[in-house]
């Protein structure tokens, strides 16, 4: 039984998410819906119906991603013209579902508790593994439904059993695996929550959801032979740069493996300590050129901090971990490592920060239950001496390294607004490569979307105070 | 637990032990909820349909250019129908000292090159011939910018006019 002070946090830590979530998605809002991407995958729902786009993107190669269409194909038809209105604020909504997930995961009950909330917050919207889930959209932001995906299934499986959460779950992985890879987490999640102990994804549901997993690969390799993604499909980092499709091949064609094992391995790091990010070794490069820029300490600094934060939380669990006594923030934290792990494997074929979006907000709920951690030794420190003050102000500058990094997010979001408008610009209201002469209601669609980000107007990060200097401290996401 | 929980919190919020650890826990967050306060300010001015944190500078045609933003560079153009051929105040900073020039001059300046076929698009008159357009390959020259320099020697009568240029542009 929770008693009502216990609420009242409980509701402050939510009306907090809920705030940043909408402050984020303000600036969301006054971003015209992309030329890339978006104008491709809209026309093409405009000359399909759902059935045809299903179809085809059953029998499609190398990806099995038959609803992320479709669900461009379903909100197209019932955006009925108003296409801005209906995916900005999908996106506006999908901020306030993953701000209300995360939190509500954490499971506030106290003031150190509710302190601990701007910490996670601000990891999980200011991490350099989100922000391309936040910038992306096509022009569903689809990272970011994976993301709202893998908080849900945390959500079931962390509950009291019942059996719409059986159903739940089954459902729930058939959707996210289907829409895109990383989709497959939501079955880890239940798995590595079921092992801990969690059981409101029952055992039954848990195989009921094994075979369907298994169900996906023989329908991918067996069934439908998409297979995976070739070598030369796209550049990816290796090292310091990016590599071209043919210097991938050069180099790996004949060990893809070593190439593949780097991805996984740098996806797993970026996650943990921001480097190297994208799959380039940014922060290391700079150090060696002595070009290093404040952005990049500020991102492995603050990443690293949250890292050994968990770390520390770990280490002082251990001994109820090896008896088997976990409590719900001990799970949170094995599960996180679960993901991460996950996460990174499928991650192998090329290394992009996105992917790992589902990781990265799990060690922002991990690195949350070790920030409320220490608070909680504040309060129950008999004294609060000269190490309570060194503790807290190394907390401190960890808050402002985050704190840093989730203004950047709103900072490239404006720029982000200049660089859309910009590519609809240079395109034109009548952009070639798309067929539109041939296709007078696509070319309406083209034309409605490129006057819409005529009239949005953004000036650009020019205009904000400081810019001269701002752009060393704000990472950029792409 | 709870119970347990809360009874400590209320006891210690209220002695002076208690006050000393949540200041500890508050400057362990301060920088974060320094920024919940711009997060708070943004939402309210976006339900009261104001602009926060979204700088309406009122930029001219040419500072648009100037600073490569085609997407301004249209809208002032064809909602605002700003001339798009006569010269516009640019601020100091944007392009140097503060002067007046043309979009295409501002664009040319500032490295633009992408821009000019929107200028372009939208009416923007490159000269043919003369001064006028000697100055404008002069003024790519000094900017240091070939690729503006190429386009633009491709316009017009397609002379070269670079050995015409001032020694400073070389």
């Amino acid at each position: 039984m929770v008693k009502a002070a216990g609420w009242r946090w409980s509701w402050t830590a939510n009306a907090y998410a809920v705030i940043v979530a909408l402050g984020i998605g303000y600036f969301v809002s006054r971003n015209p819906l992309q030329f890339y991407d978006c104008l491709g995958n809209m026309l093409h729902v405009q000359s399909k119906d759902l059935w045809g786009v299903l179809v085809e993107d059953f029998t499609a190669k190398d990806f099995l991603r038959p609803l992320l269409l479709a669900q461009i194909d379903v909100t197209f038809d019932l955006a009925n013209g108003r296409y801005l209105e209906m995916y900005k604020s999908i996106e506006v909504l999908q901020l306030v579902a993953t701000a209300l997930l995360f939190v509500n995961l954490l499971r506030v009950r106290s003031m150190t508790e509710a302190f601990a909330v701007p910490f996670g917050i601000a990891m999980l919207f200011g991490s350099h593994t989100i922000s391309g889930a936040i910038h992306e959209a096509f022009p569903i932001n689809t990272y970011l439904t994976i993301v709202v995906c893998c908080l849900l299934a945390a959500h079931l499986s962390f509950g009291n059993p019942a059996r719409w959460r059986d159903v739940a779950a089954v459902a729930l992985f058939i959707f996210a695996a289907l829409t895109v890879e990383s989709g497959l987490l939501v079955w880890v999640i239940f798995a590595a929550a079921w092992i801990v102990g969690c059981r409101g994804v029952s055992t039954r549901a848990l195989v009921a959801t094994t075979g369907a997993l298994v169900g996906y690969f023989a329908l991918r390799f067996a069934v439908l032979d998409v297979g995976v993604p070739p070598l030369a499909l796209r550049g990816s980092a290796f090292g310091f740069r990016v590599l071209e499709p043919p210097e991938l091949v050069a180099r790996f064609g004949q060990h893809p493996s070593i190439f593949y094992a780097y991805n996984v391995v740098s996806q797993f790091l970026t996650v943990l300590v921001a480097e190297p990010k994208g799959g380039v070794w940014v922060f290391t490069r700079g150090v060696m050129t002595g070009e290093l820029l404040p952005r990049d300490v500020i991102g492995v600094v603050s990443s690293t901090g949250a890292t050994l934060l968990i770390v520390w939380y770990s280490l002082s669990r251990i001994g109820d971990w090896r008896r088997r006594v976990f409590d719900h923030g001990d799970r949170l934290v094995l599960v996180f490592v679960a993901v991460l792990c996950a996460n990174a494997v499928i991650g192998y074929g090329y290394t992009k920060d996105v992917i790992v979006s589902p990781a990265g907000v799990f060690h922002g709920l991990a690195a949350s239950i070790a920030f409320a951690h220490v608070l909680g030794r504040f309060e129950r420190a008999a004294s609060t001496g000269v190490a309570a003050l060194a503790m807290a102000s190394v907390l401190a500058v960890l808050s402002a390294g985050w704190a840093t990094r989730l203004i950047a997010l709103h900072y490239n979001l404006h720029q982000k607004a200049v660089i859309v408008r910009n590519d609809w610009m240079l395109n034109g209201p009548q952009p070639s490569g798309f067929g539109l002469e041939i296709n007078p209601t696509g070319a309406a669609l083209a034309r409605q979307l490129y006057d819409q980000a005529v009239s949005m107007r953004a000036a650009g990060t020019y205009f904000y105070p400081a810019a001269g200097q701002a752009w060393k401290y704000f990472e950029k996401p792409w | 637990m709870e119970v347990f929980r809360e009874a400590v919190v209320d006891e210690m919020l209220s002695s002076p032990r208690s006050r000393r650890a949540t200041a500890l826990i508050v400057t362990a967050v301060a920088p974060l909820l320094a920024v919940f306060l711009g997060s708070a300010w943004a939402v309210v001015g976006w339900l009261a349909g104001t602009s926060p944190f979204w700088p309406d500078p009122n930029m001219t045609l040419s500072e648009a250019a100037g600073l490569g933003n085609a997407g301004e560079v249209v809208r002032l153009i064809t909602l605002e129908r700003k001339d798009p051929n006569r010269p516009w105040p640019v601020r100091e900073g944007i392009l140097g000292a503060a002067h007046d020039a043309t979009p295409l001059e501002a664009a040319v300046t500032g490295r633009r090159q992408d821009l000019i076929p929107v200028l372009l698009r939208y009416g923007v008159v490159v000269p043919d011939h003369g001064a006028a357009r000697t100055l404008l390959i002069c003024r790519a020259v000094d900017a240091r910018a070939p690729d503006i320099v190429e386009m633009l020697v491709n316009l017009g009568d397609r002379s070269d006019p670079r050995g015409g240029c001032p020694p400073q542009a070389n």
